[in-house]
């Protein structure tokens, strides 16, 4: 019931902002900007370029309004959208030199492992090392709490494709963080 | 006894745990696994992450949703001007081909237009009205001079200018026959006699007349 009226609501949403309607197009933004821009930030590790992608997704999310699913929810849709954009802008950075060091959305934290004792911030810290679509399903489980066939819809993967992901997700994060000595680093047993 | 819990299993039961995004209950067997193996100990630090997801550290700029307005704003105009470049670029295309197409077609027209004959012929038979008229006072003045001997060629004389469709294309050969001849003996001659010879040399030599009659001995043969 409660889920029906949302989608409504989400509905009637998307039609004002296919007519335009300024006030509509800025109640999208500011219903969604906090999950686009933490999902950014954590798939690009860099504020200005997170923040910019951000608004390059709700643009693109403007534009593609009209292949919205009205049956589905908005956020796992914009969300992909801002993936989307982020792994664009990720495969553009693979291929130029890197010009600055890696930059972090969260100014206090430290990087290396030696000077943090912030467990969540190593945790952060290791899920930036994954793999892009390690990392994708990482933070859309864990951060975003989208559960598994949202994301298998949104990355158009089966959900054992995401539960492998993850599950490996999370092993190479405990791996990384007995690496930098956060946890216990005596051998590793082996993984299904 | 009750064979202890390997890694493996334990890992499995993790992973359970983690994707209920939940720390417990944890089985007995798990629990004195974890007491025991250090390094599935490791994997608890995964559970600590969960309470500080939604970390309040990534703040976005207080103006973001009117920069973004602002940038879709521009992006609209970009895409209007697109369009609208588009349309005039098509347009413009359209109109240049049409153009071109025009410009291709219209010597055909003009062809078609000398195969109606209409004007030209309308004017060689005025031109040729007036020179047989001229030719027939030639004819009476010649007499008049006394040279009874003289007279123009069959061709002219005979000319039936309403049975003839194009009056002009058939009466040259006969108007150079003319033309020839009158050079011989209009010398001893007036001047309106030899202004009549200089008539139908320049109708013969006429640009526009030379033309049609191209265009009508083209066709017949």
């Amino acid at each position: 019931m409660e889920e029906a009226r949302h989608l409504r609501n989400e509905r009637l949403l998307v039609q004002a902002c296919r007519a335009n309607d300024p006030m509509a197009l800025k109640d999208m933004i500011e219903r969604f900007q906090q999950d686009v821009y933490r999902v950014c930030c954590r798939l690009m590790s860099d504020p200005h370029e997170a923040e910019d992608l951000a608004q390059e997704s709700f643009i693109r999310v403007f534009r593609s309004l009209h292949t919205w699913d009205q049956e589905r929810p908005l956020k796992p849709w914009i969300l992909s959208i801002a993936i989307n954009r982020c792994r664009t802008a990720l495969a553009k950075r693979a291929r130029r030199p890197s010009l600055s060091p890696l930059l972090d959305c969260n100014p206090g934290r430290e990087v290396t492992a030696e000077r943090s004792t912030d467990l969540q911030q190593e945790i952060n810290a290791a899920v930036d090392e994954l793999r892009t679509e390690y990392r994708e399903v990482f933070i859309l489980f864990h951060t975003e709490e989208i559960p598994y066939e949202t994301i298998g819809s949104m990355m158009r993967k089966p959900v054992g494709t995401i539960k492998t992901w993850l599950h490996r997700a999370r092993l190479a994060v405990v791996q990384r963080l007995r690496e930098r000595g956060v946890v216990y680093s005596g051998s590793i047993p082996p993984h299904d | 006894m009750t064979k202890p819990m390997n890694c493996q299993t334990a890992h499995t039961q993790l992973n359970e745990l983690l994707d209920s995004r939940s720390a417990g209950p944890m089985t007995a067997d798990l629990q004195a696994h974890l007491v025991e193996c250090q390094a599935c100990q490791s994997w608890q630090a995964l559970f600590h992450m969960q309470p500080t997801a939604k970390s309040p550290t990534f703040e976005l700029p207080a103006d973001f949703s009117k920069q973004v307005l602002a940038r879709y704003s521009r992006e609209q105009r970009r895409m209007r001007w697109i369009r609208a470049s588009s349309l005039f670029a098509i347009a413009a295309s359209l109109f240049v081909a049409g153009m071109v197409w025009l410009t291709l077609t219209q010597p055909h027209q003009s062809a078609s237009a000398g195969r109606s004959k209409i004007p030209v012929e309308e004017k060689g038979r005025k031109l040729l009205d007036e020179i047989s008229q001229e030719l027939d006072e030639f004819q009476v003045r010649v007499s008049q001079l006394h040279a009874p001997n003289f007279s123009l060629p069959r061709t002219i004389t005979e000319w039936d200018l309403q049975d003839v469709n194009d009056p002009l294309a058939v009466s040259m050969p006969a108007l150079r026959t003319v033309g020839s001849s009158l050079q011989g003996v209009l010398e001893p001659f007036e001047t309106p006699a030899r202004n009549t010879m200089n008539r139908v040399k320049a109708l013969i030599d006429e640009p526009e007349v030379k033309k049609w009659v191209d265009n009508v001995k083209r066709k017949v043969m």
